[in-house]
């Protein structure tokens, strides 16, 4: 297992950009939450954010990445924001959908389309 | 014939360099000015079927640098060894390019010393691995049995190789062994966490530190730290068995709630079984919950809707 972040936030105006920076499989769990603790200090601290959860073409996330988007998910609710997810791979969205996380999170293609729509009709 | 590149952009050490292979060997030598055209030059010799067989590079040169071959050639051709040509002052630099994949390094001073019988053991090494892939291929059952400790990095190490096996014996191409990968690791974090540390998935909720926090506090302590988690696995081109067993006192796997209920879908537990049975084609616990049989067989793609 690397050692490196898994999550970085890229960019933080006008849209939290948080990008998974490999792939990460489910034994990641314990550094993938040191990672987000640090990705919540930064959200936490916004009203209405507009979050997109950038996947760069990664391959492969397991449970832990899933439990870990909805921990974002639920942090952008409470905060009454929009949150998307874009550059998913073909076994990503495969995965996305299995565990119905598609029908919670909009998933886009590319970073530019997933902005648009978390400002969308602002 | 043993094909080897040398890439240096200067012409006269590679004039000079080409002498030193010459002498008393059949090798077959071509040349780049740089590591671009040497990856170039590697293509081309692959589609003209006489693939090169070793790489000799130096480090300085344009476009591409030997370190950033190295990396190439280690994560494109993992099968050809790279020796590097260093010359005074870049040590620090040949010592990265090592941790980088180099299969060695020779001092330019040292050259006409030491540059031909170090090329020809690394060329004798690599034929020795290259054989014993081709091997590989033919091979048509693996069976293997592990006894783990409870360290995710060995859990990490385990779902590698046998993710490697799977598609060795050709059960799986790479999206099956993405399948395969998940289900894997599902079931053996289960094992761990669940099974043989006995941490409660209702920890998860909130944050999750209070779950991550027991479970390294358990796995130093007694009982759980003697536990072991039990893997049988065979492997075969139509199918693979993965029996996982923990040491645990196990769980009534049908009181599991479905996650992709709307009711369920927030709760940040209780995905791992879900995901295992959807990415093996049978999983099936025995009465008492501590061990798991999956399997998986060759194309197909079981997920349910």
């Amino acid at each position: 297992m690397g050692t490196e972040k898994k999550l970085v936030v890229v960019r933080e105006q006008p849209t939290l950009v948080i990008a998974v920076t490999e792939d990460v499989g489910s034994l990641e769990g314990p550094s993938l939450a040191g990672d987000l603790a640090e990705v919540m200090r930064v959200l936490e601290s916004r009203e209405r954010p507009r979050v997109v959860v950038d996947f760069r073409d990664h391959e492969y996330f397991g449970s832990a990445m899933l439990e870990t988007l909805l921990r974002i998910w639920r942090a952008v609710r409470d905060r009454s924001g929009r949150i998307a997810v874009c550059g998913v791979s073909r076994f990503g969205h495969e995965l996305l959908g299995v565990s119905h996380f598609d029908k919670l999170i909009a998933v886009h293609g590319s970073l530019d389309e997933a902005e648009r729509s978390v400002h969308g009709s602002e | 014939m043993p094909h080897l590149l040398i890439v240096d952009d200067s012409a006269a050490d590679r004039r000079l360099v080409r002498e030193l292979l010459s002498q008393g060997s059949d090798w077959r030598v071509s040349e780049s000015p740089d590591g671009q055209d040497a990856l170039e030059r590697m293509a081309e010799s692959d589609a003209e079927g006489q693939s090169i067989d070793l790489v000799l590079t130096d480090l300085q040169m344009p476009r591409m640098d030997g370190l950033e071959l190295v990396r190439r050639v280690r994560a494109e051709r993992p099968g050809i060894p790279v020796i590097l040509m260093t010359a005074v002052g870049s040590e620090e630099t040949a010592v990265r390019a090592i941790q980088s994949g180099a299969a060695h390094y020779v001092p330019k001073r040292n050259l006409a010393q030491d540059l031909a019988e170090i090329t020809r053991r690394i060329l004798e090494v690599a034929g020795n691995e290259k054989s014993l892939l081709r091997l590989m291929t033919h091979r048509t059952r693996s069976e293997c049995r592990f006894e783990l400790p409870n360290d995710l990095d060995m859990i990490g190490s385990l779902v590698q190789f046998l993710k490697q096996e799977a598609s060795r014996v050709g059960l799986c191409d790479e999206t099956e062994q993405f399948r395969l990968a998940i289900a894997l690791e599902e079931a053996l974090l289960n094992s761990y966490y669940h099974g043989n540390l006995e941490v409660s998935s209702a920890l998860r909720e909130g944050d999750g530190h209070a779950f991550r926090r027991q479970a390294d506090e358990r796995r130093a302590r007694e009982p759980y730290s003697r536990r072991r988690i039990h893997v049988d696995v065979s492997l075969s081109p139509d199918e693979g068995r993965f029996v996982i067993r923990d040491e645990g006192p196990g769980f009534d796997p049908a009181g599991l709630p479905d996650p992709t209920d709307p009711e369920n879908l927030l709760r940040p537990s209780g995905r791992g079984i879900f995901l295992m049975r959807a990415f093996v084609d049978m999983l099936e616990f025995n009465r008492s919950g501590n061990q798991v049989t999956m399997v998986k067989r060759r194309n197909s793609h079981p997920v349910p809707s």
